[in-house]
């Protein structure tokens, strides 16, 4: 639980909150446990969104590398025409390669063009791992021991920095709260903010609920006591978001009415809000293209669209907290340089991700570059993995202010990437 | 202070405490008059009963709640893609997909909360988890799922493991779900199907098995695929997409120029293998036992698998009866989102007249049948379901349904209801002071016993 000093006023303001859950009221007390977020010209905090591609994208489909006859003969029925230039690889094995984006990615474009887009190439876990469960466990496991009381990398990442605890330092949007933040006491999953509220009760149900969540002591560990402990911490999140999170967004009609648009419309919201939003988690499903997966149209063109329109809706959203922002599109795995005899591709090993917002040094493809010449493939069929998907998430945790990267990654110590501009 | 909820029972209750206990971990928790029924015959002897009772016809209409008759469609959406009258047909097919979708899943709930064949139904739901296709996978999977249901999981949810695997492997479900339909020698095979089935339905993924096993698999299965038969779809082998060559499966070779059988082949070596008897007692054991069960229990009930073959019932038997764990105090489970909201209905006597609102919680705690998002299905522990999100989905719904504002549900007789009895003797002192609540009505008073932590364990 929080702090002995924190604890009177969240009492306050749940006892009001419980008393006004059939009624509209205003909160007037600013509850101590919702920080002020970048309360002042020198109070930045850092904002970290991951967006978690499910599936295994097709990396070589999202970044290609641009006039590459080995590719060309792979797959050239998966190529799209036209794709968007993005630039060299920054740390490429063999000089003059270039990448480009799906052309899907348009709305992408004008960030790229700022500087504030990057890519992330040949990104994958480095034993050889090719199903989704278990690639997507290591993910966001990234090193600790299943079972573990901490298994999620982000939960662990947020415990590590100095972002203060509160009811949306993490959260998922998403319908349920991924490995990655599991060990977080307080994380929520949500897919929108109005769909978090108490039901209709009398001012007797109200103070009946306050009782049968009142925050169990610390000793008390029986799994009841887990599911009182996440009462507790649920009614401390609803007095905040009714506190502070805002009506509709500015531009609420950029984002895709898809499930992805609205989970990153979400996103928006909440971290615009005085909420103290640190890390924001979103699961993105459709990526898993087996069958017929097109080039610049197709499913995967539409997802890709989805995604596309939805990050560019996100970082104009917060274009007030420009230079607190990384996105980071990350995906379980790539897939095979050839197409399948289904007109899709199986599930390969090197995959692409993208970094994006005012923290990424932008306009370059970072890690190096395997290549996708048959000899150069893994097993002769996938791109290997140059750059362990663990670097990539330590820049995550890097931009959360953690310092020590030791307890976020066990067993493992990241490279730096040199994905983020150096704070001012 | 220690927790109250693990606490052994007085010696004087054991009996009773064993009887819920049972019915928790069997039959979606008890209905009013339950627990004194099962006391009475004793705990032990009605898992027997429960074990011994044969399973109802797979398609039989036993409920009076929601009758769904319609098991059997299976349609693929037809016409040449881009007209417009495929367009027209496509979305008419989406709506009577969306339909199909709602009964199925209602239907599941009604047989879960009517308590007809309480563990035949945890075992459906349990195989279905297993064998989980994926409702939204394309348009044609919503129509193959009634027959999915019947043909796959209630024919054989009590029978022997190893012709539920061959009825999942050969129907158009997982056929289509897992690509299996397009693999072809021809053009490439398709690996997805064959790596789940090895990791996913039998071996597990410390199985022993290697990338060339998964490629031989794969092989082993092109040329299985669909053709459509009438208005539904239907299993079919091509030989022109089968690979003929010679395979090698963990290690056992398979001749070239078998054919369809190689596939079968397969699904015998791996129903009979150690690591899928292993996989499926552990699997078993943290559906009825605990999360991280003992290993003696595991250990156990693979032995008894792989012993008799692969039958379900004497699986089951050793599992259930072959140790003390299923009444041990000290192994808690938290109950999935399904297994709450059914016991909710279960406890407080509520009609299920239609399934939506049920459903609807359902959806928002992310636990529907047919549609979690990946081939593994929806984990059963409990640090998967518990979270302040979840906590407070659950309270709406205990609120919803006790006050009458759950769409579908009759409450009628929640009045009778005694809180105390919805949650069993050992009680938490915050949830005594919630109940002592002043002023709360017999409704609230219901509502705060469903939602509180003690009626989250099974």
């Amino acid at each position: 639980m929080t702090s002995g000093l924190t604890r009177p006023m969240i009492d306050v303001t749940r006892r009001e909150l419980l008393r006004g859950a059939v009624g509209a009221l205003v909160v007037a007390h600013v509850p101590l446990f919702v920080r002020p977020a970048w309360a002042g010209a020198a109070g930045r905090s850092p904002l970290l969104v991951v967006v978690f591609l499910r599936g295994g994208a097709d990396g070589l489909a999202l970044v290609p590398p641009l006039g590459d006859p080995d590719l060309q003969r792979a797959r050239a029925e998966l190529l799209a025409r036209a794709p968007i230039e993005l630039g060299g690889a920054a740390g490429a094995l063999r000089t003059g390669v270039s990448f480009g984006l799906h052309p899907k990615f348009a709305p992408l474009v004008p960030l790229a063009r700022d500087g504030r887009l990057a890519a992330i190439h040949a990104v994958g876990w480095p034993e050889p791992v090719r199903s989704h469960f278990e690639a997507q466990d290591l993910c966001e496991r990234a090193g600790a021991r299943p079972g573990g009381a901490v298994e999620g990398w982000l939960a662990r990442a947020l415990a590590a920095g100095p972002e203060p605890p509160s009811a949306f330092r993490a959260f998922a949007a998403a319908s349920a709260r991924p490995r990655a933040l599991t060990g977080d006491p307080r994380a929520l999953a949500l897919e929108s903010p109005e769909s978090l509220h108490l039901p209709a009760t009398s001012p007797a149900g109200g103070r009946a609920l306050e009782s049968l969540f009142a925050p169990p002591e610390a000793v008390e560990r029986s799994a009841a006591a887990r599911f009182a402990r996440a009462g507790a911490e649920m009614l401390d999140a609803l007095s905040a978001l009714r506190a502070h999170a805002g009506g509709a967004l500015r531009n609420e009609d950029a984002f895709p009415r898809s499930p992805l648009g609205t989970q990153l419309a979400t996103v928006a919201r909440l971290a615009r809000a005085d909420l103290g939003v640190a890390a924001a988690w979103v699961d993105a499903y459709g990526w898993d293209t087996h069958v017929r997966q097109g080039a610049e149209e197709g499913p995967l063109a539409h997802s890709i669209g989805d995604l596309a329109q939805g990050l560019a809706a996100l970082v104009d959203a917060l274009s007030n907290r420009t230079s607190d922002l990384l996105v980071l599109v990350v995906s379980e795995f790539g897939r095979n340089a050839a197409p399948n005899g289904s007109g899709g591709t199986d599930h390969g090993r090197g995959g692409a991700a993208l970094a994006l917002g005012g923290a990424v040094r932008g306009g370059a493809v970072y890690g190096a570059w395997p290549g996708v010449r048959r000899d150069e493939l893994e097993d002769g069929r996938d791109l290997r993995v140059a750059t362990d998907v663990r670097d990539l998430l330590a820049e995550g945790a890097r931009h959360l202010g953690v310092r020590d990267l030791a307890p976020v990654f066990p067993g493992y110590a990241p490279r730096p990437l040199g994905l983020l501009r150096t704070r001012a | 202070m220690t927790s109250t909820a693990s606490r052994p029972p007085e010696p004087g209750d054991r009996a009773r405490w064993e009887a819920r206990r049972a019915l928790d971990r069997l039959a979606y928790g008890p209905v009013p008059g339950d627990v004194e029924r099962v006391t009475a015959l004793g705990a032990r002897a009605w898992v027997a009963r429960e074990l011994a009772r044969p399973a109802p016809p797979a398609d039989a209409a036993d409920l009076a709640a929601p009758s769904l008759p319609r098991f059997g469609r299976g349609r693929l959406g037809g016409g040449a893609p881009d007209s417009g009258a495929a367009m027209e047909m496509r979305r008419a097919l989406r709506g009577e997909a969306r339909e199909i979708g709602m009964e199925i899943l209602g239907e599941r709930l009604a047989r879960a909360v009517s308590g007809a064949h309480p563990l035949y139904e945890t075992m459906v739901e349990f195989w279905g988890n297993h064998f989980h296709v994926f409702a939204r996978k394309g348009l044609p999977e919503t129509f193959l799922l009634p027959s999915y249901e019947r043909d796959v999981l209630r024919r054989h949810a009590l029978g022997r493991f190893g012709q539920l695997l061959l009825a999942s492997a050969a129907h158009p479900a997982m056929l289509f779900y897992l690509d299996n339909w397009r693999s072809s020698a021809r053009r490439g095979v398709n690996e997805n199907y064959a790596r789940e089935l090895l990791e996913l339905h039998t071996l597990g993924v410390d199985g022993g098995y290697t990338q060339r096993d998964v490629e031989a698999v794969a092989r082993a299965f092109s040329g299985w695929t669909l053709r459509r038969a009438g208005d539904g779809a239907a299993f079919h082998f091509e030989p022109r997409w089968h690979d003929f060559g010679e395979k090698v499966v963990l290690g056992r070779r398979l001749p070239a120029g078998a054919g369809e059988s190689d596939g079968e082949a397969v699904l015998e070596m791996l129903a009979a293998h150690p690591s899928t008897a292993r996989h499926l007692a552990h699997k078993l054991a943290v559906r009825f036992l605990a999360d991280d069960p003992p290993e003696r229990a595991v250990a156990r009930t693979a032995a008894r698998f792989q012993a008799s073959g692969g039958d379900v019932r004497a699986t089951l038997d050793a599992l259930l009866l072959g140790g003390d764990e299923l009444f041990d105090p000290g192994l808690v489970k938290v109950k999935t989102p399904f297994e709450f909201v059914a016991s909710t209905l279960r406890a407080t006597g509520a009609r299920l007249d239609r399934p939506e609102g049920a459903l609807g919680a359902l959806r928002r705690l992310g636990h529907l049948p047919y549609l979690a998002p990946t081939p593994a299905g929806a984990p059963d522990l409990a640090e998967r379901w518990i979270d302040p999100g979840a906590a407070l989905e659950r309270v709406r719904f205990a609120f919803a349904l006790s006050s009458g504002r759950l769409p579908g549900v009759d409450g009628r007789g929640l009045e009778e209801i005694d809180p105390f009895a919805l949650i069993g003797d050992a009680l938490r002192p915050a949830t005594r002071r919630a109940l002592a609540t002043e002023g709360l009505s017999t409704r609230e008073r219901v509502a705060v016993a469903l939602a509180s932590p003690e009626f989250q364990l099974r």
